[in-house]
């Protein structure tokens, strides 16, 4: 077990490692830690690869996973988490827009008894119509979902207490919502202010697209971390409304047969009538589905705890 | 710095030493005489090698019609006899499993394909030069109805797939046996492991052959062929583009579907109210059947969701080629692993026969 370890995934950053590793050595020169340097190839095919495996050569702690294939930030970012071995991990991203000068104040942060203290690029430095603006209306609404009062969910820069990131479900491209699950483990949540410079090498490796599927990755989010513990609960819950409307526009039709009058809104009664059941029968069995995967699978059985030892 | 785990710099300047898997699902009086006939033709090259024999179903008898000419030409054998018959790739998966040499070659199980094909396609993998090769039944020699219906079902599983291979159902494939290990494959998806394998960052490639002769098997009816081959599409579909957010293709077509029932409902409401009788108009139950349906999708994309969430640790969703550590000087090896047995748990192998002249 070493103090801290930092994960970085890469995509095509050939001309960014070499500033990378240089500046984190100078970050961390400072303090008495003991460190590993991580850096995840995402499958680049241009020379990162090459430059990373120079750098190993020279530089004393380092170390280098090449994935075979271009797997996506989250999935690199599991990479290097898994073979971590710090006490620590911290994340950020390879494009050098992040500052590891902001690793030691996220470590003091840490210290003072947080699961994960989360940076926040106040003074973003990217387009702002294509990058800032999207993304603090997507972390407006992550934070009205989700409760958890984040500025900056996308921001990479991260440190987080080993055990509990290790245990966190991070797959597909939920690195924006690794506060969200954390919470789920009553883990304790911190943020602060962090630098962010522009990109000076490199292309940027998101698009404008991103936007729905962040939405329904948000859907998701407050699924997994409402419901999987008890889903029939939840499913059961909102169908009870269109149960109670299908009943309702029965009796209008019902009683509209029953009793002729001019005007006639009986098959209107009848048709939404049925639509509600239909609703309400589906939310009930999808319940029950949902039950039965949720207890099927592994549950979020970790939750965050400190122990107090009462004799020693 | 230390250099770990990749398979495909071992440039062994000694031949490697090969796995040859046969499934046999048809009783077949001439098995024998295919057998020797591939054997002769790779104890006629350099290579070491092995036989796995997968009697799929066909009872002891088949046993005994095939133990004489593997003790006799063949240097180490094996049958795997499955006690009922399974469908071919749960067969074939049985008798990967038993492979133990560093490269895996898949034999079609009457003469499909000319034999002396096979060692090229051998010595290509051989060579490092590539991870997985496919043959190419090029040309054809089947009927121009099976030809077409091929083509057509190859250039579909090229656009799916995005790996520009041009017969997808060929038996004869050569690959290492990381890959088997390394990729996991279950039902008919087996077809299609060329192109799963390159999705992983393997390298695929192909090489002609000369297509002999091509057996219909018993109850291979055209139509129903091919309408299983397009659901295996459909499946690849899915599986390769959507397995890991099934919210995206759900949401999408769901919520489209959901917000086209929401305006019809809404324009029939609001032409009631204007004074239009919906006695008449089966637009409103075309509106509320489309809600009903796009609520449906959409929650069922939820419930894939949840289905991810609750095995996310479960999934490996990153394959590692190489790791370099400055430190430690440690040398790791980078193999995701997989659990290959929890599928196909009906299959009883009744036996395994070790052949050892």
């Amino acid at each position: 077990m070493i103090d801290l370890s930092i994960v970085v995934p890469v995509y095509n950053e050939e001309d960014n490692v070499d500033d990378l590793c240089r500046r984190v050595d100078d970050a961390l020169g400072g303090l008495s830690l003991s460190h590993e340097l991580i850096i995840v190839d995402d499958g680049s095919s241009d020379g990162t690869f090459d430059r990373l495996r120079d750098l190993g050569n020279r530089h004393s702690s380092l170390c280098v996973i090449k994935l075979r294939s271009n797997c996506g930030q989250t999935p690199a970012m599991r990479a290097g988490i898994d073979h971590a071995r710090g006490s620590v991990i911290v994340t950020m991203d390879g494009d050098l827009q992040n500052d590891p000068s902001d690793i030691p104040k996220l470590l003091d942060k840490l210290g003072e008894g947080y699961e994960l203290v989360a940076g926040w690029r106040k003074n973003r430095q990217d387009h702002a119509v294509r990058r800032n603006f999207p993304s603090r209306v997507a972390n407006w609404i992550i934070r009205k979902v989700t409760g958890i009062p984040i500025h900056d969910n996308g921001c990479s820069l991260k440190a987080y207490r080993a055990e509990v990131i290790k245990k966190t479900p991070l797959y597909s491209e939920m690195h924006r919502f690794i506060p969200a699950m954390i919470t789920v483990s009553g883990g304790r949540i911190a943020e602060i202010v962090v630098q962010h410079h522009s990109r000076v090498h490199g292309a940027s490796k998101y698009g404008l697209s991103r936007i729905w599927r962040v939405m329904l990755d948000i859907l998701t989010v407050k699924m997994v971390t409402t419901f999987a513990d008890r889903p029939f609960h939840w499913f059961g819950l909102l169908s009870i409304v269109p149960a109670f409307l299908s009943a309702g526009f029965l009796a209008l039709y019902l009683g509209n047969i029953l009793t002729p009058t001019t005007e006639s809104y009986g098959p209107m009664g009848g048709t939404v009538a049925l639509l509600f059941f239909f609703l309400a029968t589906n939310g009930i069995l999808l319940g029950l589905f949902a039950e039965l995967v949720s207890n099927t699978g592994k549950r979020l059985e970790y939750r965050a705890q400190s122990r107090i030892l009462i004799h020693d | 710095m230390t250099e770990s785990g990749n398979a495909t710099d071992n440039r062994d300047p000694e031949p490697s030493s090969v796995s040859f898997v046969l499934v046999f699902s048809e009783y077949d009086q001439d098995a024998p005489e295919i057998i020797s006939t591939y054997s002769d033709e790779i104890l006629g090259g350099p290579h070491e090698f092995e036989l796995i024999v997968v009697n799929n179903g066909l009872g002891a008898g088949f046993n005994e019609l095939v133990k004489p000419v593997v003790r006799t030409k063949v240097p180490h054998g094996q049958i795997i006899h499955l006690h009922e018959a399974a469908d071919e790739s749960t067969a074939l998966t049985q008798g990967l499993r038993a492979c133990s040499r560093d490269i895996v070659v898949v034999l079609p199980s009457y003469i499909q394909i000319d034999p002396t094909a096979i060692r090229p396609m051998i010595q290509q993998v051989e060579s490092g030069e590539l991870d997985c090769v496919a043959s190419w039944r090029d040309p054809r020699c089947d009927r121009r109805a099976a030809a077409t219906t091929s083509r057509v079902f190859n250039s579909l599983a090229r656009k799916i797939t995005g790996c520009d291979l041009h017969d997808v159902s060929t038996t004869l494939r050569v690959m290492r046996r990381r890959i088997v290990e390394d990729v996991p494959v279950y039902g008919d998806l087996y077809r299609f492991l060329p192109a799963l394998v390159a999705k992983r960052g393997y390298r695929v490639g192909e090489m002609k052959v000369r297509h002999v002769s091509e057996r219909v098997r018993k109850g291979d009816y055209r139509m129903g062929v091919f309408v299983r081959r397009l659901l295996d599409l459909l499946s690849l579909f899915f599986i390769t583009k959507f397995t890991n957010k099934p919210l995206r293709l759900f949401g999408l077509v769901g919520g489209a579907v959901l917000i086209a029932g929401l305006l019809i409902t809404a324009t029939t409401t609001i032409q009631w109210f204007l004074g239009q009788p919906l006695s008449d108009r089966p637009m409103l139950v075309f509106g509320v059947v489309l809600i009903v349906l796009g609520a449906q999708l959409f929650s069922i994309g939820l419930i894939g969701e949840l289905i991810i969430f609750t095995h996310s640790r479960e999934m490996k969703e990153y394959h590692v080629d190489q790791v370099y550590e400055s430190r430690t000087c440690e040398t790791s090896e980078a193999i995701d692993v997989h659990d290959l047995d929890d599928i196909h748990l009906h299959v009883q192998t009744e036996m395994t026969e070790l052949i050892d002249p």
